[in-house]
């Protein structure tokens, strides 16, 4: 839909029908958040179809070890973008896919254009670095992916044999590669966002990533093939479509995802608020056409077939998981007599789902609602990127009188916990000296605590609110800021917060009960990821793309 | 750790390692967020490190040496609070004032009757007073007004667009501490907003604010290691 008109305003009056944002924004709530027609790598999909990409591989120097370098291109209307692929033959005992790792499978950069054999030459010296090499403002994206032990080395030899790969081994895994890291804008010299902010194509969040992920997967099932061929000469054969098809790629993600929605109030605040419009208007819609109510059973056929596909190990997913399940079951049973005569009929669904199912079910509800809506809802993906050095300014005039108000009324919630409760600050976040890379410590038990990161944001906002007592309340925030620029952190965020509801997550980010990967699960769903699958409360497995179609389906009217 | 955007200053990788003599050439994302991070490092709060990193950035893609010049502030100056009587500004403590702390109170009272876009202020002698340039183009971008500034050998007008004459911001920029006056401007003619290619740091710039940054940094130990990564194998 992306020559849809904006709309970013409602077609019917839709207010009676939104939720607050203290419930939306709630730990529990946004960590059993689901992927949506709206998430990001949904949105790529439906603009290269709309738009006639086109997609070729010019570079295969791939060779019987399956090492060397490949490029996929995505060929847009206005300009290209080149995934440059380089293949490694790493030993088993290297394969980390912790951030610190120093060795991959395979490394990739996301070209802006198409590269010349020099760039190639260029990328080679550099991008199997990783961390430690630098590319430039030619690069938009820099990532690395490991294999699947068990995986891939079964599926290259089903391959080499003529046979097609184990469906159970498949749906176990998911996956030939997961990533460990994608790098976007402004990393590692690579080209600041302000280089493509203007770029339609991938003006909405995350769009150089999803591209560089999808042609991760096309490149996996093209490398084992390969590989296939060259082990089993003619005997070998390629992966039959439906098996490629429900490949997807892997991501491994840990602590250094979870501070991000707390650092991006402004993008956070657009995403969820578009999810959540897209909900209010199919919920205000005066009836369900029969055509969407067959595309909502589908997509709760495909919701479950899908689900039916995690796995996990971790007792809080274990839970999650078979609350999940039996609500999908309860909404199954529900559809059989819905809708029922009367108004606003998808409201009707959405409150028995709020009343009869667990977090993670309300949530699943709220990705199959919006599923058939998509010329109700699309034209939201418009609003879900932000300026944010725009929001970084402060307003000097507001008055002391007027932050005490923004106070009561946005943070409540934050001035309401019990800070000499010791279990209220339990944690702290801190940047690892051995490693840079985030870390949760305790902080009764652990020293570092004077070196935390400002993600304990509801204490913060009631040192500032503490530091306004006794203050007149006409003095401008300029004057008292002027006075205490320790508490410039915190007045930013009221500010920001001030005219944008979804900003704050509405927790105590420091309590010993606090979950990271709730936040870490909200985010990858907005990208579009589906089967979470936490490795520990820090630790998070997930698959892209799986069940989504290659660049080389795209022609077809695939994406949805 | 995975999937991660530009702007995270708690991200990991957040040193750049200097490879040789050789400048390098960090993105405005990397200047910022290591100035960040160094100004932090060196004692600013928080929020007063982010418009470090703001006005470091902002200097580099004009071509400016601001993190050189947000370095030499971060090594030589102790904070200081500011003191203002009759629209003059002075620091608390007598020695010069901080070109973040001004610059960041002087954005914010832009739209204020004691800020300089009301009437004319002077200013005690500031450190490193080009880093205070980038708060005052964008105050003067918000409020749509333009704003003069002088000091002791030199001048420059602010347009009411945030641009300004990059040969004076060069000139301002050799100034290591000076006095200053801002005064409204009726100066109408327009900017040309001047785009210049990022500058490299040296190797000596990166590693001063690489050793600045690290002191944001929590040293390892056991019960640290032990809380990161995934809890089972990630080879299989």
């Amino acid at each position: 839909m992306t020559n849809a008109p904006l709309q970013c305003t409602p077609v019917l009056d839709v207010s009676a029908f939104r939720r607050a944002p203290g419930d939306v924004m709630r730990l529990a709530r946004m960590g059993s958040a689901h992927p949506t027609r709206l998430s990001f790598l949904r949105q790529m999909l439906r603009r290269m179809e709309a738009e006639g990409w086109r997609f070729d591989r010019p570079v295969w120097q791939i060779d019987a070890k399956g090492v060397g370098r490949a490029v996929y291109r995505a060929i847009g209307p206005v300009r290209t973008y080149s995934l440059v692929a380089f293949a490694h033959d790493l030993p088993d005992d290297m394969r980390s896919d912790r951030v610190i790792a120093t060795a991959w499978d395979a490394t990739f950069a996301m070209f802006d254009g198409t590269p010349t054999e020099a760039d190639l030459d260029r990328l080679a010296a550099n991008v199997p670095l990783q961390e430690a090499g630098r590319i430039t403002v030619r690069e938009l994206a820099l990532s690395r992916a490991n294999r699947s032990v068990r995986l891939f080395g079964h599926v290259v030899d089903r391959l080499s044999q003529g046979l097609q790969p184990d469906a159970a081994e498949i749906a176990s895994v998911g996956y030939l590669m997961r990533t460990t890291a994608v790098y976007g804008a402004g990393k590692f010299g690579a080209a600041d966002r302000d280089v493509i902010a203007d770029r339609e194509e991938v003006s909405a969040p995350f769009q150089i990533e999803m591209l560089s992920v999808w042609h991760i997967r096309a490149f996996c099932a093209d490398l084992v093939e390969h590989l296939a061929a060259v082990k089993g000469g003619s005997q070998a054969v390629r992966l039959d479509p439906a098996t490629r098809r429900a490949l997807g790629v892997g991501n491994s993600t840990g602590l250094g995802m979870a501070p991000f929605l707390v650092r991006h109030p402004v993008l956070l605040n657009n995403w969820m608020m578009a999810r959540e419009e897209a909900l209010a208007r199919v919920r205000a819609q005066p009836d369900a056409q029969a055509q969407d109510v067959t595309a909502l059973h589908a997509a709760l056929q495909n919701f479950r077939a899908n689900t039916a596909l995690w796995q996990s190990s971790h007792p809080i997913q274990i839970a999650k998981l078979a609350d999940l399940r039996a609500d999908l079951t309860r909404i199954a049973a529900r559809l059989t007599s819905w809708p029922e005569a009367g108004p606003t009929p998808w409201n009707t669904l959405w409150q028995w789902g709020e009343t009869t199912l667990s977090l993670e079910g309300q949530e699943a509800l709220l990705s199959l609602v919006l599923e058939p809506h998509g010329r109700l809802i699309d034209g939201l993906g418009d609003c879900m990127s932000a300026d944010e050095a725009q929001s970084q300014r402060i307003d000097g005039a507001m008055t002391i009188a007027t932050l005490r108000q923004r106070l009561a009324t946005d943070y409540g919630w934050a001035l309401a916990i019990d800070f000499s409760d010791p279990a209220n600050t339990a944690r702290f976040w801190y940047v690892s000296e051995e490693k840079l890379e985030p870390r949760l410590g305790e902080r009764h038990d652990e020293p570092g605590a004077d070196l935390e990161q400002p993600l304990c944001i509801a204490r913060l906002i009631q040192e500032l609110h503490a530091g306004l007592t006794g203050l007149d309340g006409t003095t401008s925030v300029a004057a008292f800021l002027m006075q205490h620029p320790e508490h410039r952190f915190a007045l930013r965020r009221v500010q920001i917060t001030a005219r944008r509801p979804f900003a704050e997550v509405r927790d105590n980010l420091i309590a010993a009960d606090m979950l990271p990967i709730d936040l870490m699960r909200c985010k990858l769903a907005f990208f579009g990821a589906s089967r979470f699958d936490p490795r520990s409360d820090k630790w998070v497995r997930i698959s892209l793309f799986q069940d989504m179609p290659y660049p080389q389906d795209i022609t077809a009217k695939t994406a949805s | 750790m995975t999937l991660q955007d530009a702007h995270d200053p708690t991200a990991s990788s957040a040193s750049y390692p200097a490879h040789s003599a050789a400048p390098t050439l960090l993105s405005r994302n990397e200047v910022e967020t290591l100035c960040l991070k160094a100004a932090r490092g060196a004692g600013m709060p928080w929020g007063l490190a982010e418009e470090a990193g703001f006005a470091a950035g902002w200097l580099a893609e004009g071509g400016i040496d601001g993190a050189a010049a947000l370095l030499a502030h971060l090594q030589t100056s102790a904070p200081s609070a500011i003191s203002v009587q009759d629209r003059h500004w002075t620091a608390a403590n007598d020695a010069p004032l901080c070109p973040i702390l001004l610059g960041a109170t002087l954005d914010d009272h832009a739209a204020l009757a004691a800020g300089p876009w009301a009437a004319p202020i002077t200013l005690a002698p500031t450190r490193q007073p080009v880093l205070m340039v980038s708060f005052l183009a964008r105050a003067a971008k918000a409020c749509g007004k333009p704003l003069a500034l002088t000091w002791p050998g030199g001048s420059m007008v602010i347009s009411a667009s945030g641009d300004l004459d990059p040969a004076a911001l060069a000139a301002l920029s050799h100034v290591g501490t000076t006095a200053l006056t801002l005064s409204p401007s009726d100066d109408p003619t327009p900017r040309q907003p001047s785009h210049r290619l990022m500058l490299p740091l040296s190797a000596g710039t990166l590693g001063a604010l690489n050793t600045l940054a690290l002191q944001t940094t929590v040293p390892a130990s056991d019960a640290s290691r032990r809380g990161a990564g995934a809890a089972s194998s990630d080879n299989d």
